[in-house]
């Protein structure tokens, strides 16, 4: 006869060390996933700051605020800062809390590499920011980094690339990180079926990181040798092509958009299914379309640049390619409406972000789908058209999952819950002043303003008018969202909740105590179906 | 609806015309409730929507954009519609109870194939509109189109006519950083150059687009499309304008500081109005051709020189000869522009490669060129008052 | 437990008959929980490496070679940190205690040591380095055999209270 020992030592759990050390040293997941997210939050403001400048120079016509080519440096710092810094930590920082919470494994698989990725970080960006403080500025040729452009700048271009190699040593480890946990270390039980869509997301997320971040890195090399070691890869005047650098960084790129947008789906089916009280409809499909999604994310790159002058049928190829991508982001849609169908829905803050998340990422859906139309791309391209498109997928679409992500698992990180009525107040602030920001800019597209241009017509005034006040006002709303996690992060703990804090929660995070302890699962739980967040195991 | 839409894009003109901070508060207002409206009608304008363009094919690219607008807010309509049906209906603040079912297969194969057919839909006007924009042959004409930092160049194959297109002077003066002078006082802002590029209207026109130091695109939305001018590569393009006009356009792809600062303007004329530009542009031609073999004075070289900096160096070495440490550097007791005039010459002629000083020998012509030399080796304190002649540069360019 | 379609336990302790001539043994079977097969998780790696590999090399044969090696080395960082994750998994002790030994054996390296159970102590050492877990021993009359070195610093700690558990209930 065999039993299984499942003793619970409540007694003996080690408290983590206290101080700096705790953090600097630390190899918990918790703890990591909450300085990826604190650095990400921090990164967020610091790109914000940026896009403000950007907007207070636009706010009317003729130069005002700074010259163009700090206008030029801003622009691509806000972009740098925003995709590397602020989104991928953030969602970095989701995975490392939740993936091991989500399986039932103790920690991540590789816990010391684990820190070494997060402290990367760091010293990456201290790396970039610095160079705004250099003689020769900042990057200013666009976060593309598009020779020879890039190449004319300054030596602070050194910089430049060697801090985007460090930000893809940190996602590549992470990346390896957490494909081997969520390979290895699910509990027994958790086959790969019935993972939450979280990890799902994830997994494929991370591939697409091991597959492109090689890309990456060469093709910033290439660039710094090209400059400073006198090879000609992207060099017309020494046999090379400039356009094989957008080929390859696009082929990088347009994965690294999926890689932002795919753990935001995650998070959405999350939630949805928790506030209204219903199984996610069609778990399986859903995993087929992220798979979908993240094989098509390879063979579309080159709808980046449809003005480079492709042959005809390259040209065709792309088009059709990425209007295909509209399917299985459809599916996802459908999927999503079709889980508030019929459901018992309520709006607490979390849920409120998800619905905003589904319905403003689908109109960056649409203006991406009119975007793959190659003979108006050629009026749309590079101009303010583009600007709101990727603004509506990544602002009020990942930068949303992320903040619906923070006030839905606030409760389980941190013991406090957050007021439900600064939570709500910084939604619709934020929903009002995003819309505000970014549809005018649409019209300012389609009306003939390019992108990056740090003036303009007096014919784009309004527009531009709007748009500047919206983004103030956006950016002034983040600070409720400061507030609301700092205080539940470090305020006094008022109340006891309970593990499930949410009524409809499904998941193994929701079976540990709130707020988590230091240490979860050292024992694999045990499996019951009520805790998927899916329901029905049968499918 | 289009009388009200009418009646409110002739008040916002009016209040164009005023241009205090509130009369433009009042006017975006106005262009808000106009936005609104605009979500009903296809005949916006104002700056709301695409233009429709002067050529067969940008109105094609404006119906393909139309449809597909159109299919994407039906699309909405539904998606959001039943989103928005379902939180109002099943809510649990109603007491509705959730039902359990969590997928049906027949709903998510319907999901499936309905989008794939609305695709081929928007697939075959896409592929039709886009093979016809790649027919550039059996052209009447030939416009090369050359970017630089940052002005365009043209050069009209045909007709040997070449010239290069800068942003006008008086947009030029009212953007710079705390210039005092207000945009609105100045006509077509930003969007006006000294060289229009002129064309003839109802003629095949093919564009070769190429550029010489970064990345540049080529765009005029009347025309319907823009195209990438890249180093080391000529790209293709045609037009065919129906209608004499003024139609502006910019520079498309980030090129440096002053990307924002390089207009297109076509200046469309009828063919027989457009054959009388190129005779008069003929005996410009000749005038200055004879211009180059005379001696010409200091003060004569410096006066044009002034303007030729201006306009060309400007950007970079700045107007008081200082330069922008460290990309571009001071021409003010600079060794070069102090030093041997061959060397300057050699300078200025070929460009410095990997920099952003450019191969002026190619763009300028002879007396320009000497008159710029000229004007910045005497000017800023510069001792050297030998004018430097319009000769001396063509033999340096003999070689 | 339906839905275990494999019962993975970290640590398994099953007690024999108490009538039997020695008096009841007890057997610790101590192993990581792992969720995938080394097998099942090479064709994934290999799988993985083709595709990255293809891209790089794509891009090579266009004369851009730098992804190349890049992408060589990342997937040795990938395949080496899986190897090692795999590693761990498959190690495993049993402790067989009964009246007469104390008996431990590693199956992977085919170690086998004993001791008496009356003298045999548990302890806890230093950890081996920062960040990883204290050690923890059985030890007898200057020989000491580690045991669970492939455990959390949790897993170690019930692991501790098991072995000093049984060890009360033979001496007893």
């Amino acid at each position: 006869m065999s039993s299984t020992a499942a003793v619970h030592q409540d007694d003996h759990h080690h408290e983590p060390v206290r101080g700096w050390r705790r953090w600097v040293f630390s190899t918990n997941h918790k703890d990591i996933g909450t300085l990826y997210l604190l650095f990400s939050l921090a990164m967020f403001f610091v790109g914000g700051a940026m896009a403000m400048v950007i907007r207070a120079e636009l706010f009317q016509p003729g130069l005002q605020v700074v010259e163009p080519d700090f206008f030029n440096q801003m622009t691509t710092m806000h972009a740098l800062v925003m995709i590397f810094g602020a989104v991928m930590p953030a969602f970095v920082g989701l995975a490392n809390w939740l993936i091991p919470m989500m399986v039932g494994a103790p920690d991540m698989a590789l816990p010391r590499m684990n820190n070494w990725s997060f402290w990367i970080l760091p010293f990456a960006f201290a790396m970039l920011l610095s160079t705004l403080l250099m003689d020769s500025g900042g990057p200013a040729g666009g976060w593309t980094l598009y020779p020879p452009l890039s190449l004319q700048g300054g030596n602070s271009f050194a910089f430049v690339i060697f801090a985007i190699h460090l930000m893809g040593f940190s996602s590549i480890m992470g990346a390896i990180n957490i494909i081997v946990t969520i390979f290895n270390l699910r509990a027994p039980g958790m086959n790969l079926l019935r993972m939450p869509l979280f990890v799902w997301t994830w997994l494929i997320t991370a591939f697409l990181l091991v597959m492109v971040m090689p890309v990456l890195a060469g093709a910033v090399t290439m660039l710094l040798t090209d400059r400073y070691f006198g090879t000609s890869f992207f060099n017309a005047a020494g046999g090379g092509d400039p356009v094989m650098f957008q080929h390859i960084f696009w082929f990088f790129g347009h994965p690294e958009v999926y890689i932002m947008i795919l753990p935001a789906f995650g998070i959405v089916s999350e939630i949805l299914p928790t506030f209204c009280r219903k199984p996610l409809f069609g778990y399986v499909s859903m995993v087929y379309a992220t798979a979908s999604i993240a094989f098509l994310s390879f063979i579309v790159w080159a709808h980046h640049m449809f003005t480079v002058g492709m042959p005809l049928g390259g040209e065709l190829f792309f088009m059709y390619a990425t209007m295909v991508i509209a399917v299985p982001t459809g599916v996802k849609v459908f999927n999503w409406v079709a889980t508030m169908w019929k459901g018992s829905m309520t709006f607490e803050t979390p849920m409120l972000f998800a619905i905003g998340f589904v319905i403003l990422f689908t109109i960056g859906g649409f203006s991406g789908l009119m975007l793959a139309i190659v003979p108006a791309d050629f009026q749309y391209h590079d101009t303010y058209f583009v600007v709101a498109h990727f603004h509506y997928v990544l602002v009020t679409g990942a930068v949303y999952s992320i903040m619906a992500a923070a006030y839905y698992w606030l409760p389980k990180w941190t013991g406090n819950m957050y007021s439900e009525k600064l939570g709500k107040l910084h939604f619709w602030l934020s929903t009002i002043t995003v819309n505000i920001l970014f549809f005018p800019q649409h019209f300012l597209g389609l009306a003939g303003m390019p992108r990056r241009i740090p003036d303009y017509s007096v014919e784009f005034a309004e527009f531009n008018l709007w748009s500047s006040i919206g983004g103030f006002a956006f950016g002034l709303t983040q600070l409720i969202f400061l507030y609301i996690v700092l205080k539940a992060s470090f305020g006094k703990r008022t109340q006891e909740l309970p593990d499930r804090v949410w009524e409809g929660a499904k998941g193994l995070e929701w079976t540990v105590p709130t707020p988590a302890p230091h240490h979860t699962f050292e024992q694999p739980p045990e499996l019951r179906d009520e805790d998927l967040a899916h329901g029905d195991v049968a499918h | 609806m289009d009388n009200v839409l009418k009646d409110l894009r002739r008040l916002m003109q009016v209040n164009g015309q005023a241009h205090g901070l509130s009369a433009r508060w009042r006017k975006a207002g106005l262009t808000a409730c106009l936005g609104l409206l605009a979500a009903g009608t296809a005949q916006a304008e104002y700056g709301l929507n695409m233009p429709r363009g002067v050529t067969p094919f940008s109105s094609n690219v404006y119906d393909l954009h139309m449809t597909i607008l159109w299919i994407c807010v039906a699309i909405g309509v539904l998606v959001f519609g039943a989103m928005f049906y379902s939180m109002f209906k099943h809510r649990k603040s109603v007491g509705h109870e959730p039902a359990q079912f969590s997928h049906s297969t027949k709903a998510e194969v319907i999901w499936t194939i309905i989008p794939i057919v609305i695709l081929v839909v928007m697939a075959v006007p896409a592929t039709k509109v886009l093979i016809q924009m790649e027919q550039t042959g059996d052209t009447d004409m030939t416009v090369k189109i050359t970017g630089y930092q940052w002005k365009w160049k043209y050069d009209y194959i045909e007709d040997d006519i070449s010239f290069l297109s800068n942003l006008d002077p008086a947009s030029n003066a009212a953007r710079q950083l705390g210039s005092g002078i207000d945009p609105a006082s100045v006509p077509n802002y930003l969007l006006e150059v000294d060289n229009a590029v002129v064309l003839p209207t109802n003629t095949k026109i093919r564009f070769l687009i190429t550029a010489e130091d970064v990345l540049h695109a080529w765009w005029v939305p009347e025309l319907g499309w823009k195209r990438d001018a890249i180093p080391g590569k000529v790209n293709e393009g045609w037009t065919y304008i129906e209608e004499p006009g003024v139609y502006r356009g910019q520079c498309a792809e980030l090129c440096g500081k002053d990307h924002g600062f390089m207009p297109i303007v076509i200046d469309a004329r009828s063919p027989e109005d457009y054959a009388a530009w190129v005779a008069e542009q003929k005996g410009e031609q000749l005038a200055e051709a004879q211009q180059v073999e005379r001696e010409w004075t200091h003060a004569e070289l410096f006066k044009r020189g002034q303007g030729v900096y201006e306009q060309q160096c400007a950007a970079c070495h700045q107007l008081n000869g200082e330069g922008l440490a460290p990309a571009f550097p001071a021409l003010a007791g600079s060794p070069v522009a102090t030093g041997p005039v061959d060397e300057h010459l050699k300078v200025v002629l070929n460009g410095r490669p990997g920099t952003a000083m450019q191969a002026f020998g190619r763009t300028l012509s002879e007396t320009d060129i000497a008159a710029a030399m000229t004007y910045t080796r005497s000017a800023w304190g510069n001792a050297d008052k030998t004018p430097v002649q319009p000769r001396e540069v063509v033999a340096a360019k003999r070689g | 437990m339906r839905c275990l379609e494999k019962s993975l336990a970290v640590i398994q302790v099953s007690k024999s008959s108490p009538e039997s001539d020695a008096g009841p043994s007890w057997r610790i079977h101590v192993s990581p929980n792992r969720s995938m097969e080394r097998s099942v998780a090479l064709r994934v790696f290999t799988a993985i490496s083709v595709m990255c590999l293809a891209v790089a090399g794509f891009f090579a044969l266009q004369g851009l070679w730098v992804p190349l090696p890049l992408a060589g080395a990342e997937l040795t960082a990938l395949g080496y940190c899986w190897w090692l994750v795999l590693r761990s998994g498959e190690r495993q002790q049993i402790i067989e205690l009964d009246a007469g030994q104390v008996q431990v054996t590693g199956e992977m390296d085919n170690f086998r040591a004993s001791f008496n159970p009356h003298w045999v102590r548990v302890e806890r050492g230093a950890a081996a380095a920062r960040g990883h877990p204290r050690r923890l021993w059985l030890t007898s009359h200057g020989n000491r055999v580690e045991v669970g070195s492939f455990l959390t610093e949790d897993e170690r700690n019930e692991l501790q209270g098991q072995l000093t558990a049984t060890l009360g209930a033979l001496r007893s």
